[in-house]
């Protein structure tokens, strides 16, 4: 025989295994032989093509339609009696059997399944949602261009709605929002919150829905009618289940309760800052009135030439009225309505972490319906040559994998559930903003997709464990016997248990690196003693406060009794919050000596009163801070950076600068410490800042910065009673500590880091209860070699060694995978890091090392128990 | 398996047998000769219906004339040859069916 010859016959023979044994037994060689002679009688290569392909077509085919016909040797009842699932309470029986290996699969497994399931709603509302959104016509918004300066306008007078409409080739819909502050008067107490009124189509136009209630959409919507948040529903009305038709007080006017958004829900870029929403129905013309526009393009409209189009229109738009005379519409795709890129990126991370655990526990899984079926391999034969057919030992194992998996998918629905709620109580605000596509529950078919998942990958482990299990004849006591592991089995659990250690070192490092990046963030200086600030920001309703000397009073009263109280060590006010957030947007800075500087930032600036820098514990480094009656025109305060910027020569104090054209020169009377602006992360105004004194003229809020005696939250509740105190009427006023909303800022990456190290820790968990359940069942099984090695003279401290190294040898596989994957792919956490590489050799080393740990500690009790075996009592427990 | 139409690989194999006791591989060949290579049985189908044939008593398996103790011999038992001539029977029907059919209109 040549050794193409060779070839073709092991080649044949490999697909004579799709035949039933008994046909291989019986003509097996006859076959091969007959199929030779085919072969050499061909002559030419299309002949011989012919009779290749014509014989292996045939094997391979018969060979599954005999299978199939032996299943159905009894027609449909025969095929029945074979694969009709076992009773209920048998199936029950069954898996009961071992509760304890059920427990765990049905843990491991919802757990998995239940990161899963809540990642990919996560997944759906912000990133896929948004995406079908998009197939029918981006989301936009139009703005007024004004041609002269670059200042434009984010919305448009009321009256340009109505024509915008008419658009109707470019726009599917065109609705408008303002916001505005109002005071709840009832029910409950007076507290001041954000009502954004908007068009009645505006929520379609975003693809939400009132979780309670018609909101505008009825057929008759309620001029009168508001739509309350989630918060207020609970806050005021105590989950009223009737909450629909009651009545919520705004002011002096009466309005009606006629839906209930869901748990969460903002309106992005409007509701974010007041947290506690409420909407209305906007009149749609109102004098002299302006309203953001939303817009969606009708599909197949690109932006650019939706933007072309409309601006090709303005003569026509200025026409109608829409547009004053020297403006025009701008539109822009959405700055404040899109789902933020870092959202987007932390999604993607938790999708890929909850992919890697569920990976983690199906092959968790996987391995244990593997261990449990080698401890039925007896059974199984027994029952065979009992007469029972293989299919039918197939498909009862099945069923109780169907059963176990089941039983996982529904808890795993719990868990996702769960999840989901955390999630909408924990993310961050720019995330919560971004769903506005679905809300953040699992749906009834996503559990049912989850149900069955888990039963499809249980179920098919079991199939395929009983199939491969049922194959052996049954063992006979005083037969001679190896261990109950073929080696086959065994490199597959070591195979799979060195998947999970790669794909949980994946996450664990993930997380080491967000934790080591946020843990630098917490360490940035903020210029600020933050630890003992509380910053109060008062509006006083404009009918008893309408002029700046009634607030004025006001605020000298408020100011006076906060000095007073035991507890504040010190009062300054502002005429906006800490840390800085307003200031000139990308202004020309003019110097006295005729030198410019353009900045394409926002440069932060805030009017402060004198005791400022002293109660903040914002350090003067040169100079001083200006006081009551100044006798320098306009002093200025400025920043570090901002006077290395501007005066390289060192030269500051005395120096001039204006922000715009209009405005006075400002002297330098001092050069303070920097302070951190807007976040932790990316300060603003390349690092520069200045202060100037308060001007009270025209402002309509103060805020008022309170240095703690001790703590900042200390003082909340002297604060709120002093104002209280002072006017009853006064709405809540809104505060924070400092050190909350530099923490807040850095919220996103504390968000991202604890999702991704709860997750690594449920990855450790599995990964290690499957190593010590891959070694504890190998040492069981070889109880009988352990007990003869150690007659024979083995020392027990080298088994020891030998299990804990076979541990370590799988874990140091997966490591190494693990490393390999993490070079590759940790680049997209770059965005959330700070500080650290994604490749960061120490958080990768570390992880490593906590891995081979954790792993040595999963080896030791089964290696222990190995060494306490009693050769006697081994060789005798057959 | 009497009352179903044959296949026509397994009405072939008991033709070729009803000539005379064959190897499996001389039946393979007869049959593309008589066929006139119009059917080519694969080694797969042959020995697959074989099993079966035998199984049913169709067909048997004598020791090989020349003695070789590894080549088996097929021969066709009165079962088999009956089922022959119920297939050639309900095929000869069919066939003049289809003459009258398609040459002496309906109902002959």
């Amino acid at each position: 025989m040549s050794g193409g010859e060779r070839a073709l016959t092991v080649f044949y023979r490999a697909l004579l295994r799709l035949h039933p044994a008994e046909q291989r037994h019986r003509y097996g060689a006859q076959m091969t032989e007959d199929f030779l002679r085919a072969w050499r009688r061909a002559h030419g290569v299309p002949a011989r093509v012919t009779v290749l392909a014509g014989e292996l077509a045939a094997l391979a085919w018969t060979g599954v339609a005999e299978r199939l016909r032996g299943a159905w040797a009894g027609g449909w009842h025969g095929a029945w009696k074979q694969l009709r699932p076992a009773s209920p309470r048998a199936i029950l029986r069954a898996v009961l059997r071992r509760p304890g290996h059920a427990a765990t699969l049905v843990g491991t497994l919802a757990l998995g399944l239940g990161a899963w399931m809540a990642a990919l709603v996560v997944l759906d509302a912000m990133v896929l949602g948004s995406q079908g959104r998009a197939e029918q016509g981006a989301l936009v918004e139009i703005w007024t261009y004004l041609d002269e300066e670059q200042n434009n306008r984010p919305d448009v007078a009321a009256a340009a709605l109505p024509v915008l409409r008419q658009a109707s080739d470019l726009f599917l819909a065109v609705e408008g929002a303002s916001n505005r502050r109002v005071v709840i008067t009832e029910p409950g107490l007076p507290e001041q919150v954000q009502i954004t009124r908007v068009t009645p189509g505006f929520f379609d136009l975003l693809g939400v829905r009132p979780a309670r209630g018609p909101g505008f959409a009825g057929p008759e919507p309620d001029p009168g009618g508001v739509v309350i948040s989630h918060r207020l529903w609970i806050q005021r009305f105590g989950r009223a289940p009737d909450v629909l038709g009651r009545t919520l007080v705004l002011g002096e006017a009466r309005h009606t309760v006629v839906g209930v958004m869901p748990p969460g829900f903002a309106v992005p870029g409007f509701d974010e800052v007041a947290g506690a929403g409420l909407w209305a129905p906007v009149p749609l013309v109102e004098a002299g009135a302006t309203v953001n526009v939303l817009a969606r393009l009708r599909a197949g409209v690109s932006v650019d030439a939706a933007a072309e189009a409309l601006d090709a229109r303005t003569p026509e738009l200025r026409a109608a009225g829409a547009f004053a005379e020297g403006t025009r519409p701008d539109l822009n795709e959405p700055v404040l309505f899109g789902v933020p890129e870092w959202a987007v990126t932390t999604t993607w991370i938790l999708v890929a972490a909850a992919t890697l655990i569920l990976l983690v526990a199906a092959t968790s899984t996987w391995a244990l319906v593997v261990t449990r079926s080698l401890d039925r391999h007896q059974e199984w034969a027994v029952r065979r040559s009992l007469g029972a057919p293989r299919l039918r030992v197939m498909a009862e194992s099945a069923a109780e994998g169907l059963f176990l998996g089941a039983a996982a998918g529904a808890a795993g629905a719990v868990v996702a559930a769960g999840l989901l709620r955390l999630l909408v109580l924990h993310a961050p605000a720019g995330a919560r903003l971004a769903t506005v596509g679905r809300t953040l529950a699992l749906q009834g078919a996503e559990a049912v997709g989850a149900v069955l998942l888990g039963a499809g990958i249980v179920g098919v482990a079991a199939a395929a464990a009983a199939w491969a299990g049922s194959r052996g004849q049954p063992r006979f006591p005083g037969a001679v016997r190896g261990s109950t592991e073929g080696r086959g089995t065994r490199r597959l659990r070591a195979g799979l248990v060195a998947i999970q250690v790669a794909l949980s070192f994946l996450l664990l490092a993930g997380g080491g690196l967000l934790a080591n990046s946020l843990g630098r963030l917490a360490r940035v200086e903020t210029g600020y003693d933050a630890e003992a600030l509380l910053v109060a920001t008062l509006q006083p309703p404009g009918g008893s406060y309408g002029t700046t000397a009634e607030r004025e009073a006001l605020y000298d009263r408020v100011e006076d009794r906060l000095r007073n109280d035991p507890a504040v060590a010190g009062v300054a006010a502002t005429e906006n919050a800490l840390p800085l957030t307003s200031g000139a947007f990308r202004p020309t800075l003019l110097l006295d000596d005729g030198g410019t500087l353009e900045m394409d930032d926002f440069l932060p600036y805030l009017e402060v009163t004198p005791g400022f820098f002293q109660v903040a514990g914002v350090r003067i480094l040169e100079g001083r801070a200006f006081y009551q009656g100044d006798p320098v025109p306009h002093p200025a305060v400025v920043g570090e950076q901002m006077a290395r910027r501007l005066w390289p020569d060192g030269r500051v104090l005395g120096r001039r600068f204006r922000v715009r054209e209009a405005e006075p020169f400002r002297t330098v009377v001092g050069v303070a410490h920097d302070v951190v602006n807007i976040n932790l992360r990316d300060p603003a105004g390349e690092g520069m800042e200045f202060f100037v004194p308060l001007d009270p003229v025209g402002q309509r809020q103060r805020t008022f910065v309170v240095r703690a005696r001790g703590p900042a939250a200390g003082v909340a509740l002297p604060v709120r009673r002093i104002m209280q105190e002072v006017d009853p009427e006064l709405p809540f006023a809104r505060f924070h500590t400092l050190a909350d909303s530099f923490g807040d800022s850095v919220a996103r990456e504390r968000f991202a880091t604890s999702l991704v190290s709860v997750l690594a820790a449920m990855g450790l968990l599995v990964t290690t209860l499957g190593l010590y359940g891959l070694l504890a069942h190998q040492v069981g099984s070889r109880t009988r070699e352990i007990g003869i090695r150690m007659s024979l003279g083995a020392h027990s401290g080298h088994l020891v060694r030998g299990i804990v190294g076979s541990g370590l040898a799988i874990t140091g596989v997966g490591v190494a995978l693990g490393v390999l994957a993490a070079v590759q792919f940790f680049g997209i956490l770059e965005v959330l890091l700070y500080g650290v590489e994604p490749g960061d050799p120490a958080t990768l080393a570390a992880a490593a090392a906590l891995f081979l740990a954790v792993a040595v500690a999963a080896c030791l009790p089964p290696a222990v128990r190995a060494a306490s075996v009693d050769p006697a009592a081994a060789m005798r427990s057959e | 398996m009497s009352g179903s139409p044959l296949s026509e690989p397994v009405f072939l194999i008991l033709l070729m047998l009803a000539e005379g006791p064959r190897h499996g591989y001389a039946i393979l060949q007869d049959v593309e000769r008589w066929t006139e290579g119009r059917v080519v049985l694969r080694t797969a189908t042959l020995y697959t219906a074989l099993r079966r044939l035998v199984d049913d008593g169709r067909v048997a398996e004598i020791p090989d004339p020349d003695g070789d103790p590894r080549r088996r011999t097929y021969r066709i038992t009165a079962a088999g040859r009956a089922l022959v001539r119920e297939e050639t029977a309900r095929l000869r029907e069919v066939v003049g069916l289809a003459d009258r059919l398609a040459t002496g209109g309906r109902g002959g």
